[in-house]
């Protein structure tokens, strides 16, 4: 009987974010390192990097993202490691003695808003990868099925978190050896492909005139990111009761791993410039169809790592509210995933304007579209690709932005040197802007 | 009033949990000098190193 309490008392401990006693923590190192490094390695690493590409050749951007990585999780690290590891509790508890608890409620929605957004923009990138798949094995879907993909991997999220931290724990063991062999092939890919030494001489595709700036952008971008995980750490490093493997995994696999990994999205950047870093864009043209496909599948299976890692730490933060705590821990998981179905019944709506966009900007950002211009109108060093500009209207924001222009582009690596776009009255009005 | 109150809503087993947690032993392992020393010297001696590389390249 006494067993029976025990073990109920261990679970809800786990499942609430209760502090964690010496005893009740489970994970290895390797649980932690692996967890760790199956949340930074996801799609967004290829966006950020895409976004370092912007303003920084490659020498100069490898050295900015991997300072730019260590400096970020500096901060990350003392604000999580040293209590959550004391303590055991995620990083809401923590922020009690700072807000109270009443004001820890803003922790709550610090984390669960930061997860969500993160999540649902892996599942809609995750959508996008397994239409571009069976689009390369000749099954033709429809945008609209990234939307509907992806409701369906946010519910097999729920069930694969079904049992909680044992959960996770399992479940990216298996991810992260896989995302860092295929991260590392896709580098090396890149780089054989491109050629070293050309992936080197490359430009950036839309610096600014002041290098100074350029720098600060790239290191800057490096930083945030890295900032982002202070939503994460707390609820992986909690489970492991040695405060100093949880220090290096949370270094070396959130922190260095995201840069390390954020260097595909560099150089993809790089070599292929309309592509932003956005894979499925440039993979397939890098790699040819067959690499494209087994790249694609390293962004479905380590956006599924990420997401399952997100949905427990929002789920851990969501159980805090008294109401929410009192259901039992599926029930809170299904909560935590309601937000991604709808976003995603949107997208599904809206498939093509949604879906398009989401990819390398934030949905139908209409602010996004100067730097997409620039880097249109940049000029390159190959002649093979061919670049179509025409205007059409939001569909989404027919009010606000009467004609917005889109770009389509032949499946190439290079701009040609000399780039003329076309393009009717009204759009030249933005490419002026 | 306010904070008794809440004491006494609180699950008995949380209650249990916090009265364990605050003993050392029950405690995660500490991070010690030289993990700190460490996190320094790799987030931001590195760092600052790699900027200077950058800058003067």
């Amino acid at each position: 009987m006494k067993d029976v309490d025990t073990r109920a008392a261990d679970t809800a401990a786990v499942d609430n974010g209760w502090p964690l006693v010496r005893a009740e923590r489970t994970w290895s190192v390797f649980s932690v390192f692996s967890t760790a490094t199956a949340t930074a390695l996801a799609t967004w690493c290829f966006i950020i990097g895409g976004f370092v590409s912007y303003y920084l050749a490659a020498r100069p951007g490898t050295i900015a993202i991997i300072a730019g990585s260590l400096i970020g999780i500096l901060f990350v690290a003392l604000a999580c490691v040293p209590v959550s590891n004391k303590y055991g509790f995620d990083a809401v508890t923590s922020t009690t003695p700072q807000f109270g608890t009443r004001g820890k409620y803003l922790a709550v929605a610090l984390i669960y808003l930061a997860t969500t957004g993160w999540n649902i923009y892996l599942i809609v990138l995750l959508g996008k990868s397994a239409v571009a798949i069976a689009d390369n094995l000749g099954l033709h879907l429809a945008s609209s099925w990234v939307g509907a993909i992806g409701i369906a991997a946010s519910l097999l999220v729920v069930v694969i978190l079904r049992n909680g931290a044992d959960s996770v724990k399992d479940f990216t063991r298996l991810i992260a050896v896989v995302v860092v062999v295929l991260a590392a092939v896709i580098i090396v890919l890149i780089g054989v492909n491109t050629g070293w030494s050309t992936l080197f001489s490359l430009p950036p595709t839309s610096p600014n005139a002041d290098s100074k700036a350029n720098w600060a952008s790239g290191l800057e971008v490096l930083i945030s990111v890295n900032l982002s995980w202070w939503a994460y750490t707390g609820a992986i490093v909690r489970n492991r009761r040695s405060g100093r493997s949880s220090l290096w995994s949370t270094v070396f696999a959130l922190g260095l791993g995201v840069g390390l990994g954020s260097l595909a999205g560099f150089y993809g950047g790089l070599a292929v410039p309309n592509s932003a870093g956005d894979p499925t864009l440039f993979i397939v043209a890098i790699g040819g169809a067959a690499f494209g496909i087994v790249a694609m599948g390293f962004i479905i299976i380590s956006s599924f790592g990420t997401s399952t890692v997100g949905m427990y730490s929002a789920t851990l933060a969501l159980r805090q509210i008294p109401a929410i705590g009192r259901l039992g821990w599926r029930a809170t998981t299904l909560l935590g995933a309601r937000p991604h179905c709808s976003a995603l019944c949107r997208c599904w709506y809206w498939s093509a304007p949604f879906t398009n966009r989401y990819s390398t900007t934030s949905a139908c950002s209409w602010h996004s579209w100067p730097s997409r211009s620039r880097r249109c109108a940049a000029s390159r060093s190959s002649t093979t690709s061919s670049c179509v500009v025409s205007a059409t209207t939001c569909r989404r924001c027919t009010t606000r932005h009467p004609a917005r222009p889109t770009i389509s582009c032949g499946a190439s690596t290079r701009w040609p040197s000399s780039l003329s776009v076309q393009a009717s009255s009204s759009t030249s009005i933005y490419w002026t802007q | 009033m306010n904070a008794s109150s809440a004491e006494s809503d609180r699950d008995p087993r949380l209650t249990q949990l916090i009265t364990l947690i605050q003993q050392g032993d029950q405690q995660g392992i500490p991070l010690q000098r030289n993990d700190y020393l460490g996190l320094a010297l790799l987030t931001i001696v590195v760092p600052a190193l790699l900027i200077v590389i950058g800058a003067l390249t």
